[in-house]
């Protein structure tokens, strides 16, 4: 179960939210407008829209990789 | 976090601390006597650790301040099931979304409240809070913190 996630830099992020704009299947805001994801990995069928979310964030919060194990 | 008054014999040390569920944390121990009020004191906490956030995420920004006016709605006896609802859904919002750990303990210390105090919050949530929720004697700060 290490596949591909969304990782959100939350230092990064400034609620601009297009993240659950574009990909509402794994992102949701909480009430400041900041998005709480979904922990397990991508389903394939939404990999590339994951991408695209990660593209179009304007603070480049984003990334999709697998889960350093800790 | 807080610890119920049946802890009392426990020594400050880790060992001990997890078998009840608590954590040395800060270090720092305060004892509430018979006449302070432990949503009063959990909310000026909360407060003061809103204003010790660096502010670098989103999540503990804004989610200290407003988890800190729950709690001060609720010790004045003004917030009633909803506040006590959105409190928990805004715990589980900032529990871990930080790049630190600040945000994190600061939910613990809320969780502990609402377990230690549970009685005291029933009452609160019903309108009838503490005849001590004035008392601000508890807990002394760097700075003055209001509810």
């Amino acid at each position: 179960m290490n596949g591909p996630r969304i990782i959100i830099d939350p230092v990064a992020c400034d609620a601009y939210g297009y993240c659950a704009e574009l990909l509402p299947e794994a992102v949701i805001l909480d009430e400041w407008g900041y998005p709480i994801v979904d922990d397990r990995p991508l389903p394939a069928a939404l990999l590339a829209l994951a991408r695209r979310a990660a593209r179009d964030c304007p603070k480049r919060a984003i990334a999709i990789r697998a889960k350093k194990s800790s | 976090m807080w610890v119920g008054p049946e802890h009392f014999g426990t020594p400050y040390a880790s060992i001990p601390l997890r078998t009840i569920g608590a954590v040395a944390g800060v270090g720092v121990i305060v004892v509430l006597g018979e006449t302070s009020c432990g949503l009063t004191e959990t909310a000026r906490i909360v407060r003061y650790l809103a204003g010790q956030s660096a502010g670098q995420c989103g999540p503990c920004l804004h989610g200290l301040p407003s988890i800190a006016s729950d709690l001060a709605q609720l010790a004045r006896g003004l917030g009633g099931d909803q506040t006590v609802a959105r409190l928990g859904r805004r715990l589980g919002e900032v529990n871990g979304r930080g790049a630190c750990r600040h945000p994190d303990g600061a939910v613990n210390l809320v969780r502990s409240a609402l377990a230690v105090f549970a009685t005291d919050i029933a009452a609160h949530r019903r309108g009838e809070p503490c005849p001590y929720w004035r008392n601000l004697t508890g807990l002394r700060f760097p700075g003055p913190i209001g509810l």
